[in-house]
């Protein structure tokens, strides 16, 4: 397991980029943390490790894809459940040839494959100060 | 004159409408389901709830537009439908139901993007205005300048590259306690709240007029969270206007920018943010400031409704674009070129 420090969203950025050049096809990375602590700028990073740049929020339309030279599927688990996320055929994804990034994954934890790669990220001391641990594969 | 049926499920409203098209567009009827209570408790549109409710809906949404439009299907001159972008679960509802409709009348199907469909609301609600202008769309899912060039011409100016406007109203109010939607609560929260009492970031970049919501949303959140720490109580007022505030001058600066830059006349709204009224206000003074005639729709036009995808969908009749059975609904496409 790593600890990490991030003072600020450039911060956050590259240890999401350290987490994406760690990254196979099939790989998962669940990231958890509260409303504004940073889960798509650490998302943006990962993707930016496989030279994917245009990554928004996925809140609306629940996964977005972006191809390059890596698949990347990016989801927000806000407002499903694990019930929700099989009925909705995510499932596929999971053990598909791209990255799947997963925010508010404590919603579907349960379901996610063995090599998944946990990302807590959590405020305190300062409005930019996150502690982020990553536990998993690799780490 | 010429009878669309339109149909448009993107996202969390079913909705049916038969607009008179040719020499100005005569709304028949438009008629929405809302879900919205339903998924109020989960705070935010639930794709599977959102799927399932369209099957239900759209049947009788489509009779009762038929009906207040006192029309039948045999006086429908084409079905027009929504294909991209949204929920794509939502949005195959309306596309398999259209494609039946069109196939089994023998009328053409006419394929519409949504965001185009938006901004082709105003049409309705101002005969007067006329391509080329510049129109922001802002809604839950999307923040998109666009310059119409033509009736089915456009080029995207500026987009979100996180957050979209909506959505940062929806999580902001999730935040303050205030329910969902978050845009029309968070507007009546604002109302006894000073927009100076607090200042929240504005986002810029170098080059380009794209959008950023994710900085004062945490920046909202950090002010939150620092009066819990000290154990003050939350000046909820206060705080609404001013992030309301930071939302509204970005996006009415960046709007009458590009209209500037773009060289038009003339700026329009679209989307449900455009029922905003510091939204409205702002872009109005901004325009007259900078010259521009200033356009947009009244609040049921801006929220999701089949009027506008039939308006957008007749022009595609007139350039006899006419889309096939094999027709798919998108998730994620960029507007038409």
């Amino acid at each position: 397991m790593k600890h990490l420090i991030s003072q600020s969203e450039k911060d956050t950025f590259e240890i999401g980029s350290d987490i994406g050049r760690v990254l196979k096809a099939g790989g998962v990375v669940a990231v958890c943390g509260e409303l504004g602590s940073g889960k798509t700028v650490l998302s943006k990073g990962i993707a930016a490790a496989f030279g994917i740049g245009g990554v928004h929020s996925p809140t609306f339309t629940l996964v977005n894809e972006y191809h390059g030279e890596m698949s990347i599927y990016h989801f927000d688990a806000y407002r499903i459940d694990t019930q929700g996320w099989t009925d909705s055929g995510f499932d596929e994804y999971l053990f598909g040839d791209g990255v799947c990034i997963i925010e508010w994954a404590d919603n579907v934890g349960g379901i996610l494959p063995e090599n998944t790669v946990w990302v807590h990220i959590s405020r305190g001391g300062g409005d930019d100060f996150r502690t982020i641990t990553i536990e998993g594969e690799g780490f | 004159m010429t009878h669309i049926l339109a149909i448009e499920s993107s996202c969390d409203e079913t909705a049916a409408a038969v607009v008179a098209c040719g020499g100005g567009f005569d709304v028949k009827s438009n008629v929405i389901a809302s879900q919205i209570d339903l998924h109020r408790r989960y705070g935010g549109v639930v794709p599977e709830i959102a799927s399932r409710m369209h099957i239900e809906a759209v049947t009788g949404v489509t009779e009762q537009a038929l009906k207040e439009a006192c029309l039948t299907f045999d006086g429908i001159d084409a079905v027009a439908v929504t294909y991209a972008p949204g929920l794509v679960g939502a949005l195959l509802v309306g596309v398999g139901y259209a494609k039946s409709l069109a196939f089994a009348l023998k009328k053409p199907l006419l394929a519409v993007h949504h965001i185009e469909a938006h901004i082709a609301a105003n049409y309705i609600a101002s005969p007067e205005l006329k391509p080329p202008f510049v129109c922001l769309v802002a809604s839950g899912g999307h923040a998109t300048v666009a310059l119409a060039r033509d009736y089915a011409e456009y080029d995207v100016l500026a987009v979100t590259r996180d957050d979209a406007p909506g959505e940062a109203f929806d999580k902001i109010a999730r935040v303050l306690g205030l329910g969902y939607p978050g845009g029309p609560a968070v507007q009546e929260a604002a109302k006894n709240g000073r927009t100076d009492a607090f200042v929240f970031p504005r986002v810029y970049f170098d080059g380009a007029m794209d959008f950023s919501f994710s900085g004062v949303k945490t920046a909202v959140i950090n002010t939150i969270h620092n009066y819990a720490q000290k154990n003050l109580p939350i000046p909820l007022p206060d705080i609404a206007a001013s992030f309301q505030y930071a939302v509204c001058d970005v996006l009415s600066e960046r709007l009458v920018a590009c209209a500037v830059r773009a060289g038009v006349k003339s700026i329009a709204l679209a989307g449900g943010v455009a029922s905003n009224h510091l939204l409205r206000e702002l872009s109005q003074v901004r325009a007259k400031e900078a010259g521009l005639n200033f356009y947009c729709p009244p609040p049921v036009l801006c929220t999701d409704n089949a009027a506008m995808t039939a308006v957008r969908g007749y022009f595609e009749f007139v350039a006899k674009k006419f889309a096939k059975t094999d027709l798919n609904a998108v998730a994620t496409l960029s507007i038409s070129v």
